[in-house]
């Protein structure tokens, strides 16, 4: 049997089946990818073994998204039953969504929720055995942007992308605003994009922007962008 | 031989089962109908997936494994596997551990030939498949007369070739991951980010 080596401080490459050392004395949250066996994490997923202080994970981009809870993502309702909606958030199973679940929503005034409409809502409940569950407030009746989203364009996306366009910092937007006046872009965690701007040729330029520009280094987004916006322009 | 390999999962699924994900697996030749051949096929790899994939991590959902079969120049099935072990792993299913097939022929000489052709696999006396996954043989498909003494010395080289096997699946893998301008900074050892 091979010697289990302690998790390495810098981030390391792995396969399925490798297998850290959990080190002694230490609280340790083992994160998405990974499986605490026997004081070892196993990994599951072939990916990027990275590792703080508090937490270890794999990182690693992938398309099916698997609920988990406090996750912000974007669904399309697909039904009704009852006071509650079957939201389709592209995992295994339909979530439920309490109708009352919105800000300052009551039985008699609640959003009108019809089939095909889109919501951007946060998951409160994702066991693996049960469908999983929506809403649309915090504790405090609160919605803190979570809301149904009208009008605008839903793409689809890896949930690589949506993790990078959540972050502050990254370079992926800094083009489009440089570029674009008026725009809005709400970023579910399972892989879906909302855009929504001044003019339709906007928010095609920017929804085929967002589908390029994930595998691009930093110095090739403007150009990308800046030829989208000729072809859009130049067809019309 | 080659072929090409499609996963998709968790989907949801009629027939549920309530306590793990339930694979399904198609198999499909090159050329002609669905034969006998292509239905083993198809629970051999629903058998090696259903052992390496974590199912019950996804309860009442299913895995789908399209197999298509692009030409057959010998030892198929041990193709098949492989493939189906890099989709596996691109489309990132919790899985115990990786796997590999090794296939073998074993001539009347007692040579062993590794990896053989259609008129190889014709010629020998017997023929091993052999899938491994870590440390254990998961799957095995052996045809024709061997002794048991002959049977685990091929377990055993086998094992070797496996363990290669698995060094090209993390070489591709690392290529794959490297398109990615986030992976390559993150897994540079110059770069700032670490």
């Amino acid at each position: 049997m091979a010697e289990v080596q302690e998790i390495p401080a810098t981030p390391t490459m792995v396969m399925c089946g490798d297998a850290f050392a959990f080190p002694q004395c230490t609280e340790l949250t083992v994160g998405p990818g990974l499986r605490y066996i026997k004081n070892t994490v196993n990994c599951t997923k072939p990916g990027v073994l990275r590792a703080t202080n508090k937490s270890v994970w794999i990182d690693r981009n992938s398309k099916r998204y698997v609920p988990v809870v406090e996750e912000r993502v974007i669904g399309i309702v697909a039904g009704r039953i009852g006071e509650d909606c079957r939201v389709d958030v592209g995992a295994a199973h339909y979530a439920m969504l309490n109708g009352v679940a919105f800000e300052g929503a009551t039985q008699r005034n609640k959003p009108d929720l019809k089939i095909g409409s889109l919501v951007f809502a946060k998951v409160i409940a994702a066991n693996k055995d049960v469908e999983p569950e929506l809403s649309c407030v915090n504790k405090n009746g609160k919605s803190n942007g979570l809301q149904v989203l009208e009008g605008g364009h839903l793409i689809s996306c890896s949930l690589g992308l949506c993790r990078k366009l959540r972050q502050p910092t990254t370079p992926l937007t800094a083009p489009l605003i440089a570029h674009f006046k008026l725009f809005e872009l709400v970023v579910g965690m399972n892989g879906r994009v909302w855009i929504h701007s001044d003019s339709v040729k906007h928010t095609l330029c920017i929804s085929m922007y967002l589908g390029r520009c994930e595998y691009l280094p930093e110095e090739e987004l403007m150009p990308l962008l800046k030829d989208i916006v000729k072809r859009v322009e130049s067809s019309a | 031989s080659s072929g090409i390999n499609a996963e998709y999962g968790d989907i949801r699924l009629n027939r549920e089962d309530p306590e793990k994900a339930v694979v399904e697996a198609t198999v499909r030749s090159a050329t002609g109908h669905g034969t006998p051949l292509d239905k083993m096929y198809e629970e051999a790899v629903r058998r090696v997936c259903e052992e390496v994939i974590l199912t019950t991590d996804h309860p009442r959902t299913s895995f789908q494994v399209i197999v298509q079969i692009e030409d057959n120049a010998g030892s198929v099935l041990s193709v098949i596997m492989n493939a189906l072990c890099l989709a596996l792993m691109d489309a990132a299913v919790p899985m115990k551990g990786m796997f590999g097939a090794v296939a073998c022929v074993q001539t009347e000489d007692g040579t062993l030939q590794w990896d053989p052709t259609t008129d190889e696999e014709a010629g020998g006396q017997c023929s091993y498949l052999f899938v491994y996954s870590g440390q254990d043989m998961i799957y095995s498909h052996c045809t024709g007369q061997f002794s048991v003494d002959q049977y685990m010395l091929v377990l055993q080289k086998g094992r070797q070739v496996a363990v290669d096997l698995w060094a090209f699946f993390r070489e591709a893998f690392e290529k794959l991951l490297k398109k990615d301008v986030k992976f390559q900074m993150l897994l540079n050892p110059k770069s700032k980010l670490r």
